[in-house]
């Protein structure tokens, strides 16, 4: 039976793959803090009919064998960390990572999620949540009587009262970065989960040990190209395509066949 | 039956189904990074003489049509597929801004470490582990150069300052250089076979690498494959269609062998 049929299968179902890496991608174009995922291909197992080497007659090995090789499979949705554009939205709390770092997220069960999405806002009892309700960790709390927050780029969180000049430190936002946050997994509402991939958590403040600084009244864009994708997008579907017509070529093969009786 | 060369055409299905399965192969893998094409040669199968070796090409006397053109098999020959060959011709480069991508530029291959041993790359979309150890997609650790085991050649990296690749080979992490890539390059790359995930092995060891390769790195690149669509689509439809060629001559031999069963007897 021809293989051709099988590996051109692979091949749309990696393109198939690719396309949804795309739409995931392109939805999330302004999803604040969004890093784009890419799928990585690589080639199957090769199937050996002839060894190179082997002996052809007496004295000649063969200089090359014969090799068929079965198809494609997606390797690695890799997802890719690069920085996003940053918007200035003038919110006091919306903060960005500018560099490499995470905001500590507690998450509804206890555990703890890693967010590059600074969108933040005070609950009812004026702790500094993200946009799900979950609190940023180490936790802190706005007075009620606090008139104006300010985040500084080192992470101290201070507030200003009526009738008090010196604005006041309440708390200390810490960033949390990982040796290989590619191995983060997603949980969807922007929030990564360290894996045994990841590395565990190397907790410090902004700025220090090559953590990034946090900018307040900005936020990270996505870091998709809507530009990058489209041409992904074109490349994806036309692969697709080549291959459905191997799919067709191998069909009128076998046709052939079966039309000689 | 008298009419061997059904054989013959037989064999040239064969040939070019297998010839599908390679332009099949390419074209599924025309997204991977760094996939090389594969090619096919065919060559010919000389049948067994059929004449007695003393039939020499100089005429005797009488001289007949046979002496002059002595096809010692030649026209019922065979083709066989000789070898599959890989074009290690350069894919173009595609920016992806990652510093974790690396693309080479030149005949040169990346070492990696796989479970069976050291193997080569062009496939240079690296990420890290949990330790910061360099490692490809699937895995297996990235080596540097030296003369080592393999297993003490491993490169670690840690998170914070940005890494960067130089042209040749070279790692810095900031301003500190922690190790080089093994960059392996071979005068000629015919002895290297291909073994799935983007590897590959060499088949002779007694080859060496060139002293001084001359592949340079591009770091925030990967070298996509350098399969030609038009080439194998082009291809694809020769192999079709000299599938459909063989199946007629095929049916055509049986047709021959079927007036040969039932109409030559009543001819008496």
């Amino acid at each position: 039976m021809l293989k051709a049929l099988n590996t051109a299968a692979s091949g749309m179902q990696a393109q198939q793959t690719s396309l949804d890496t795309i739409a995931n991608n392109m939805a999330n174009v302004s999803t604040t803090g969004f890093k784009k995922s890419r799928a990585e291909f690589e080639d199957l197992l090769y199937q050996t009919i002839k060894e190179p080497g082997a002996q052809q007659n007496k004295n000649n090995p063969h200089p090359t064998g014969v090799q068929v090789g079965l198809g494609v499979k997606t390797a690695a949705a890799q997802k890719l960390f690069e920085e996003g554009h940053v918007m200035q939205t003038k919110n006091p709390l919306d903060l960005a990572v500018e560099g490499k770092g995470f905001f500590p997220i507690q998450m509804a069960n206890g555990e703890i999620g890693y967010t590059r999405d600074g969108t933040f806002h005070k609950d009812a009892g004026g702790r500094i949540v993200d946009k799900n309700g979950y609190p940023l960790i180490p936790e802190i709390i706005v007075p009620p009587t606090a008139t104006g927050i300010g985040v500084e780029e080192n992470g101290k969180v201070t507030i200003q009262t009526s009738g008090n000049s010196v604005p006041q430190q309440i708390g200390q936002i810490q960033l949390v970065d990982f040796v290989n946050p590619a191995g983060l997994k997603s949980m969807g509402k922007n929030l990564f989960m360290p894996t045994s991939a990841s590395g565990s958590p190397l907790q410090g403040n902004p700025g220090e040990n090559n953590l990034g600084s946090v900018a307040q009244g900005q936020l990270e864009g996505s870091n998709v190209n809507i530009v990058d994708e489209m041409v992904d997008m074109i490349r994806t579907q036309r692969n697709y395509e080549s291959n459905s017509k191997v799919v067709q070529a191998a069909d009128q093969m076998l046709q052939f066949s079966n039309n000689l009786r | 039956m008298s009419s061997k060369g059904i054989y013959s055409a037989l064999s040239g299905a064969l040939a070019q189904s297998h010839q599908l399965d390679t332009i099949a192969q390419n074209i599924a893998n025309a997204s991977t990074p760094g996939f090389k094409t594969d090619k096919n040669a065919f060559k010919e199968h000389l049948t067994i003489l059929e004449k007695a070796p003393d039939v020499i090409p100089v005429p005797r006397i009488p001289a007949s049509i046979e002496s002059f053109f002595d096809m010692e098999g030649t026209d019922k020959s065979f083709v066989d597929v000789d070898a599959t060959f890989t074009d290690f011709g350069q894919g173009g480069l595609k920016a992806t801004g990652n510093n974790l991508d690396v693309a080479i530029e030149g005949k040169g291959f990346i070492e990696v470490l796989s479970p069976q041993g050291s193997r080569l790359t062009r496939k240079g979309t690296f990420s890290l582990t949990a330790d910061g150890t360099l490692v490809t997609t699937d895995g297996n650790p990235v080596l540097q150069k030296g003369d080592g085991p393999a297993q003490d050649r491993l490169i670690k990296l840690n998170s914070g300052a940005p890494i960067t690749f130089n042209q040749q080979g070279d790692i810095y992490q900031g301003t500190d250089q922690v190790g080089t890539l093994s960059i392996v390059e071979y005068e000629k790359n015919d002895h290297l076979k291909k073994i799935g995930h983007s590897l590959y092995a060499p088949t002779d060891t007694n080859i060496q690498p060139l002293a001084n390769p001359q592949s340079t790195l591009q770091q925030g690149f990967i070298e996509t494959s350098n399969v030609n669509i038009v080439k194998e689509m082009t291809d694809m439809i020769q192999a079709t269609r000299g599938f459909e060629s063989t199946q007629r001559a095929i049916k055509a031999y049986d047709e021959m062998d079927a007036k040969l069963v039932n109409d030559v007897p009543k001819l008496g």
